[in-house]
């Protein structure tokens, strides 16, 4: 495999310290109509170069509004947006929507789930990627095309010339997915968010996606932040994960850490849902109930409602407890090894 | 004992260019001669990537497509080519619930008259005591009596594959074909919903064919597996067989792809080369040669039979006696007691009922 991107990367950062730093991020949806819903709450975490930081949870949990809030894709009249997003030192919440122009797609990019809906269906593979090599890299057209024919080859799409003349229609799920990766890298990210890049994808097609990825995280030093439900994938591929529920954080740990004992309820019944290996036609381990509806949310924890573990305290507020440099949860038990005795 | 399903060497070509004149020049193979069997409360999944004909076989057997050649059995009775006049009582006998829970269900029908539905057509029970069976399967899949009256849209996607069921199971069917049933839901709705699958297959004893590419859920919930690959089936055998002792390359590329959720497990080898070859144009003799790593010359040119040899489940591969074993395709778990204690006590103190 060649891979062109590793000379001509130019790192600016000091990969010690954090490239993207959200603190008390707050979204809330329907501002100033009287019906406001707030769907992301107090969202912390940080990336560093190189690093790989999984967000985790179900439909609705906030995780994709988070990362959409993080790019500045959020209708901005209808939206209210607190908080503070530190891209590589400068508040990306108070930039100018020029100025965001400017990064996206450039220093950070986004992959989305669908690769069929993000792709415009009237323009060629080529032109899709050369656009943002021309916008961002003031490249020739000549220059954009043989750029593109290499990011194709690099994502391993065969015969990149032709295929660089096609439209998204003649390619299957998989090509696409990985022409949405060569739009994404570009221009070189240094962060790199992918909203499920590989869930529309059968699972082989799903591993070489995601092998594709590290290597390229491996060569360019990018950040990723891969929003996902499959703890396999979590599990295989990431460095650090953030367990959102109902708008958010709820458990936040290094990987090994987190499978190794879980520290929130929720993860736990996440955790002990998944079908094991070597264990057949026994009953799966359930969390009972869904997700709160984000209008009627009660007060203290949000997951006390499904949660075994509930105590009457748990009804009336919530704790954000640090247990480590490197792990916070937001349950009154924790640490829960009392109740694995 | 006849088994409740045979498939004998079925095939189904789909036209895809016609001359002028309306002749077929082009055609796909969905289906490849395949033949299996689904026992009475038996589950059988068939599993693949898209495009490998598995939905087809499954929409065959419900005869909602009609095959090129070969036959379908249902105990006993030859159903290939029945009209559609005398379908109509075997349809009772074998219903289907479908992936997207939100594409289902009519959204101008309320729960009710949709699980109604069935129980009129077939004439199972007496109108006067129609709304008594609906508030029964509405139980009985865990929803409550009062949602009878509710339109799909107030519901969740694990609510709606719920009331999918409740439809499904109304008929009183011997098979119910499940097409990607889970794979629409969230982790923990996922889960809710498979245990209740296995409930109602336990309550009932019907068979089910479960159609997935999801192979951790096929290896919790099936009795046996089929494996297919460009409209073949390449593996078939019990579901410990065919993942302890995979016998097909492809099987053990699936099995490998499998993300496995432990980060002390990472896998670390080269994934499986390539895209799915078009079925229009597929490849010569074994279709996976062009992506197998342990193809040879004999692979491009003889399709291997699907047979069984040296007392191993039946494989369709020229090779499948000399390939390494395979013990390194998944880790054997040893799962920490602190983290079973924990999740056994998550579960000890869940006690209400599901309610998604």
């Amino acid at each position: 495999m060649h891979f062109q991107l590793a000379s001509r990367v130019r790192f600016v950062t000091d990969p010690t310290k954090s490239l993207l730093e959200i603190s008390n991020l707050t979204v809330t949806f329907g501002a100033g109509t009287g019906e406001e819903t707030t769907v992301v709450d107090d969202v912390n975490f940080s990336v560093r170069p190189g690093q790989t930081l999984g967000i985790v949870g179900e439909s609705g949990s906030g995780k994709s509004v988070t990362s959409l809030a993080v790019m500045g894709l959020l209708p901005k009249r209808t939206t209210r947006i607190q908080g503070s997003v530190r891209f590589g030192g400068t508040e990306l919440l108070e930039q100018s929507e020029a100025a965001l122009r400017d990064l996206r797609g450039n220093r950070m990019a986004m992959i989305f789930q669908e690769p069929m809906t993000s792709l415009n269906p009237a323009y060629t593979i080529g032109r899709q990627i050369s656009e943002s090599l021309i916008r961002h890299k003031s490249l020739s057209k000549a220059a954009a095309r043989a750029r593109a024919i290499e990011l194709l080859e690099l994502v391993r799409i065969p015969s990149p010339e032709r295929r660089y003349d096609d439209y998204p229609h003649k390619l299957s799920g998989g090509m696409r997915q990985r022409a949405m990766i060569a739009i994404a890298l570009a221009c070189e990210p240094q962060l790199l968010i992918a909203d499920e890049p590989t869930t529309a994808l059968d699972v082989t097609v799903q591993a070489q996606i995601l092998y594709l990825m590290g290597r390229l995280r491996e060569k360019t030093g990018a950040a990723i932040v891969l929003i996902t439900h499959d703890l396999g994938v979590v599990a295989q591929v990431c460095d650090e994960v953030v367990v959102m529920y109902a708008g958010q954080v709820v458990e936040q740990a290094p990987v090994r850490e987190l499978f190794a004992f879980p520290q929130h309820p929720y993860t736990v019944g996440l955790l002990g849902s998944l079908p094991k290996f070597g264990e057949r036609k026994t009953r799966l381990p359930v969390i009972q109930g869904s997700m709160p509806n984000p209008r009627n949310r009660q007060r203290g924890c949000r997951f006390a409602d499904r949660c075994p573990f509930r105590q009457s305290r748990c009804d009336e507020d919530q704790p954000i407890f640090r247990l480590s440099d490197t792990r916070t949860t937001r349950c009154w038990r924790a640490p829960l090894e009392d109740l694995a005795s | 004992m006849t088994p409740l399903l045979k498939v004998d060497h079925l095939s189904k070509e789909f036209v895809v260019e016609r001359t002028v004149f309306g002749r077929p020049v082009k055609t796909v193979r969905a289906v490849d001669d395949v033949s299996l069997e689904i026992g009475k409360g038996e589950t059988l999944a068939l599993v693949g990537e898209s495009g490998c004909g598995k939905s087809t076989l499954g929409r065959l057997i419900m005869r909602l497509v009609d095959p090129s050649s070969g036959t379908i059995t249902l105990t006993g009775q030859d159903i290939t080519s029945l009209s559609d006049r005398s379908l109509k009582p075997v349809r009772r006998r074998v219903q289907l619930i479908f992936q997207d829970p939100f594409a289902s269900l009519n959204p101008r029908m309320t729960v009710g008259q949709m699980v109604a539905e069935p129980l009129m057509l077939h004439d199972i029970v007496p109108a006067a005591k129609r709304t008594e069976r609906v508030k029964e399967l509405l139980q009985a899949v865990g929803l409550s009596a009062q949602h009878i009256n509710r339109y799909p849209h107030e519901f969740s996607g694990g609510q709606r594959q719920r009331i999918v069921i409740a439809r499904a199971l109304a008929a009183e069917p011997e098979l119910i074909v499940c097409d990607e049933p889970v794979s629409a839901l969230d982790v923990s709705i996922r889960s809710q919903v498979l245990n209740l699958l296995a409930d109602l297959q336990k309550q009932f004893g019907f068979s089910y064919l479960f159609i997935s590419h999801d192979l951790s859920v096929v290896r919790h919930i099936a009795d046996r597996v089929a494996v297919m690959y460009l409209g073949r089936i390449v593996e078939i055998g019990a579901t410990e067989d065919v993942f302890g002792d995979p016998r097909h390359p492809y099987t053990r590329a699936l099995i490998a792809s499998i993300p496995v959720p432990n980060p002390g497990w990472r896998e670390t080898t080269r994934p499986l080369e390539g895209d799915l070859p078009s079925p229009i144009n597929p490849p010569s003799g074994c279709h996976f040669h062009t992506r197998c790593p342990y193809a040879q010359p004999i692979c491009t040119t003889e399709r291997p039979a699907l047979v069984s040899s040296q007392g191993h489940h039946p494989a369709a591969c020229h090779f499948q006696n000399e390939l390494p074993a395979a013990d390194d395709l998944m880790p054997v778990e040893a799962v920490d007691p602190r983290l079973s204690r924990l999740f056994g006590a998550f579960q000890a103190l869940s006690t209400k009922e599901p309610a998604a």
